[in-house]
């Protein structure tokens, strides 16, 4: 297994949504160890981070990086948009607002992994409207 | 054992009572690593306090149960609940595991993580509850645990 990571700006702001979707492939599981999320824009937010229901479909796909630039390249990528957008989990892991402020953030760690199964999603989900935000997970494949 | 983790919004923002319980199923005690709490709204003079409920709350309305990390493993036993038909978990007078006052600078967009680097362990059909000391208002909050 290697570290892997990706960063990117959310364009997806609409209520109900997600605006980021960690996707796993068919053979590789993700084990997720950090997700950063920065809000640019001052307007108050609020999401929440979960599996969904469905994952999304036709999404615009870029594949992690790994951390040892000498390493294999990843599996895992990461989504911020798509044709259908993932539905909501029936429950969120964690959940976070954010003030009018721009910069404001916050990182969740996940010492003991938090683990992606084969084909399957993770999302970062607009509760109420959302903010263009830089989001970046590391994880583990 | 396995992680597992779950995230509510509270909304109980009544003065001196309890906003959330995480109650453990019989048998099954829960050890709690991470516990982190998201401020929702603009009140001020907010005071929460972490603490072991002397009385658990009495039918809770539509529980959550925790979700595993290891989305393959085992269905979690250990739910969360912000509401209650019966009555709520005591409050506790004193004697706090832990404390928060987030009105600085203000309101949403506050909160903390506590973390519990060797587990806080909540014994099998107890509870661990966040009460409001004071004028609240909805937040996010969310646990991680082993069970």
């Amino acid at each position: 297994m290697a570290i892997y990571s990706l960063a990117q700006r959310t364009t997806n702001l609409t209520i109900t949504q997600a605006c980021w979707e960690l996707r796993t492939t068919a053979s590789v599981r993700a084990v997720v160890l950090e997700i950063g999320f920065i809000m640019a824009t001052g307007t108050a937010t609020s999401i929440g981070l979960g599996r969904p229901a469905a994952q999304g479909v036709t999404p615009v796909n870029v594949t992690f990086l790994a951390e040892d630039g000498n390493g294999p390249a990843g599996n895992t990528v990461a989504s911020l948009s798509w044709a259908t957008s993932p539905t909501v989990p029936a429950n969120f892991l964690r959940r976070w607002n954010g003030p009018a402020t721009i910069g404001a953030g916050i990182v969740w760690t996940f010492p003991r992994g938090l683990i992606v199964p084969v084909s399957s999603s993770l999302v970062i989900w607009n509760i109420t409207a959302n903010v263009a935000a830089d989001v970046w997970c590391v994880v583990d494949e | 054992m396995g992680s597992y983790s779950v995230a509510v919004r509270a909304t109980n923002v009544a003065s001196q009572l309890c906003c959330w319980e995480l109650r453990t199923a019989a048998g099954v005690p829960a050890l709690i690593f991470e516990l982190g709490i998201s401020i929702a709204g603009n009140s001020s003079n907010q005071i929460y306090v972490l603490a072991r409920a002397p009385i658990r709350g009495i039918t809770p309305t539509s529980p959550v149960t925790v979700l595993a990390d290891d989305n393959n493993g085992p269905a979690g036993n250990t739910q969360v609940a912000i509401a209650w038909s019966g009555a709520p978990p005591a409050l506790v007078a004193s004697n706090y595991l832990r404390r928060l006052t987030p009105n600085v600078p203000s309101g949403v967009g506050s909160g903390i993580i506590w973390t519990f680097p060797i587990g806080l362990l909540v014994p099998p059909a107890s509870s661990l509850a966040l009460f409001t000391l004071s004028i609240a208002s909805a937040l996010d909050i969310w646990v991680n645990l082993d069970e």
